[in-house]
């Protein structure tokens, strides 16, 4: 059985959601190529203290067996679910947008609707721990690393984001910290790093006038369209079977989108080079 | 050249802060068996969160990257709800230091303190005693201070009680990937945590991580500390580094032993702690007194 534990990366989202057409998944495809099930816990919005929280629930429940294998993307750390918010339905990557939005000035972009001891928790967590948080996926890289040697489970693990800027600006030298951890790869485990937000950010033709690639509209499934699904799932499939297929990202085919009825349906689609 | 992160477990305390005797720490007993300096940055009450950011800094500095020397590491990973709250700086505003608590603001709040007082509260609210009086928390808090320490605890809990067996991963990481001799004790275990939520620990045996450059000592210290005492109850936490001379000996054993690669020779020397052998202690009022000639003394079996 292959656990999958992530945010929108990983979830399993009903296309309706989207307004797109539906298409084969890298879950899916993964589960072909391998001959085996899939249980996926992803949750759209949840950050990697949710995703750890999770699988402990099921590490000490006793769900694992000696044939589990796991697929982790590691999203934001600053995504916290906090237990006042639950009741309010307000999601952790809002509250987060809404801190940044205060931070920046730009009041009126806040959603949430927050108690001013709320707030001051948010704010005084990220500023306590901003090492801290900076610093957890890493963490969870080395410690979920040991949990699959201790186990001898097969393990992937990606991360959404890289860490620099964070959100007070500091910057890091990311292939410093990052490329050593790439020496934990073996054929068990292997730690992705590209973050996969960049990739799905370098699916759509550069604008010029835009100095970072940004990505226009978030709505293919998964942060990623039907071919790069594909890319994801050899990836992944590489790793667990010691297959060779192509690991090369489709990059800047997306020109535009644009809504296309179907079905009597408003759907989004788009616009290929 | 050793370095040394952790709580009061590490940090070279003045005797005279704890109305002690001086006596040699561990630490100096490992530097002069290794015959080998040690830089110690141990605090007193400090929880992980910052050992590691202090240890980050370093890093991040280049502090490590000499290849003439060997960097060897000691680290104490303490308890992870000690988290360093910006608002614990010293506040002059009255408004934080309001009458009928034993301490004031104005020279700010340790963190180890902060967590305390929480916890005081947080007990008193959510499990009060029927007969006991309650306790009262050292520092006055605002409900903005006080509502935050319980939304991260409640929000993070998972991740605070099994941060430190991310950090024994993370450290055995950059053990391996830098080639530094490394050991790594916990103060405290998981169970059980602030919220009596207990874990099954024994899914978690990083020892298994041990080998010739990185050592993870699974006891925790607070518990061995505990065993000094005849009922395993610390009366008086004036000892040094929490521990008395002898064991002082025996902590710096088990470090020179793991470095120096002893074991199976007959360099190897002992590790068996001293253990239940406190009985009471006299005189405990000394240990706030400011007087270097008076101490606190221990009654031993």
């Amino acid at each position: 059985m292959i656990y999958y534990y992530g945010d929108s990366y990983v979830e399993n989202t009903k296309v309706d959601d989207l307004d797109m057409i539906d298409h084969e998944r890298y879950y899916d495809m993964v589960s072909k190529n391998m001959n085996e099930g899939f249980n996926n816990f992803g949750k759209a919005g949840e950050g990697p203290w949710t995703t750890l929280t999770k699988f402990h629930d099921h590490l000490y429940s006793d769900r694992f067996n000696s044939n589990s294998k796991f697929v982790f993307v590691l999203s934001n750390p600053y995504r916290i679910p906090w237990t006042f918010l639950e009741s309010k339905g307000i999601s952790a990557t809002t509250t987060y947008a809404d801190w940044i939005a205060k931070q920046d000035g730009r009041d009126h972009l806040i959603e949430g609707d927050y108690t001013s001891e709320e707030f001051y928790a948010i704010d005084s967590m990220y500023r306590s721990l901003q090492e801290e948080i900076n610093h957890q996926n890493f963490k969870n890289i080395t410690y979920l690393h040991t949990i699959s040697k201790a186990n001898n489970w097969p393990m992937i693990v990606f991360r959404v984001f890289g860490i620099s800027p964070d959100p007070f600006g500091k910057e890091y030298d990311e292939d410093k910290i990052i490329k050593p951890f790439t020496d934990l790869n073996d054929d068990s485990f292997k730690f992705y790093t590209s973050p996969l937000e960049l990739q799905s950010s370098k699916e759509w033709k550069r604008n010029p006038e835009q100095p970072r690639e940004g990505i226009p509209d978030q709505s293919t499934i998964n942060h990623f369209t039907h071919r790069n699904h594909i890319i994801l799932s050899n990836i992944i499939t590489n790793h667990f079977k010691k297959t060779d297929l192509t690991e090369v990202w489709h990059e800047r085919f997306i020109r535009d989108f644009e809504k296309i009825e179907r079905n009597n349906k408003q759907l989004v689609d788009y616009i290929y080079n | 050249m050793i370095y040394l992160y952790g709580d009061s477990f590490v940090e070279n305390e003045p005797a005279e802060n704890l109305g002690q005797r001086d006596h040699k720490r561990w630490y100096d007993y490992m530097s002069e068996r290794m015959n080998e300096e040690n830089e110690n940055y141990g605090k007193c009450g400090e929880g992980p969160s910052t050992s590691l950011s202090k240890f980050h800094q370093h890093y991040e500095e280049g502090h490590f990257k000499s290849d003439k020397i060997t960097h060897r590491f000691v680290f104490f990973l303490s308890s992870p709800y000690r988290i360093p709250w910006k608002w614990l700086e010293p506040q002059e505003d009255p408004k934080y230091s309001p009458e009928g608590f034993k301490s004031d603001r104005r020279d700010g709040i340790g963190i180890s303190s902060a967590y305390q007082d929480w916890d005081v509260e947080y007990e008193k609210i959510n499990h009060p005693h029927p007969r006991e009086e309650p306790l009262n928390t050292e520092y006055y808090y605002t409900p903005e201070e006080y509502f935050t320490q319980t939304s991260v605890y409640e929000a993070l809990q998972d991740e605070l009680d099994h941060i430190n067996l991310k950090n024994i991963a993370y450290l055995h990481t950059l053990s391996k990937l830098n080639n530094w001799p490394m050991m790594v004790f916990r103060v405290y275990g998981m169970n059980p945590n602030p919220f009596r939520k207990k874990y099954d620990e024994s899914l978690f045996r990083f020892e298994r991580l041990n080998d010739e450059t990185f050592h993870f000592y699974p006891g925790p210290m607070h518990d061995q500390s505990s065993k000094e005492w005849v009922d395993e109850w610390i009366a008086e936490s004036g000892t040094m580094n929490h521990f008395t001379h002898r064991n002082h000996i025996i902590l710096s054993n088990i470090i020179t032993n793991f470095f120096l690669q002893t074991a199976g020779t007959d360099s190897f020397l002992t590790e068996q702690w001293h253990e239940h052998f406190i009985r009471s202690v006299v005189n405990p009022e000394h240990r706030r007194d400011h007087d270097p000639d008076t101490f606190v003394d221990f009654i031993y079996e």
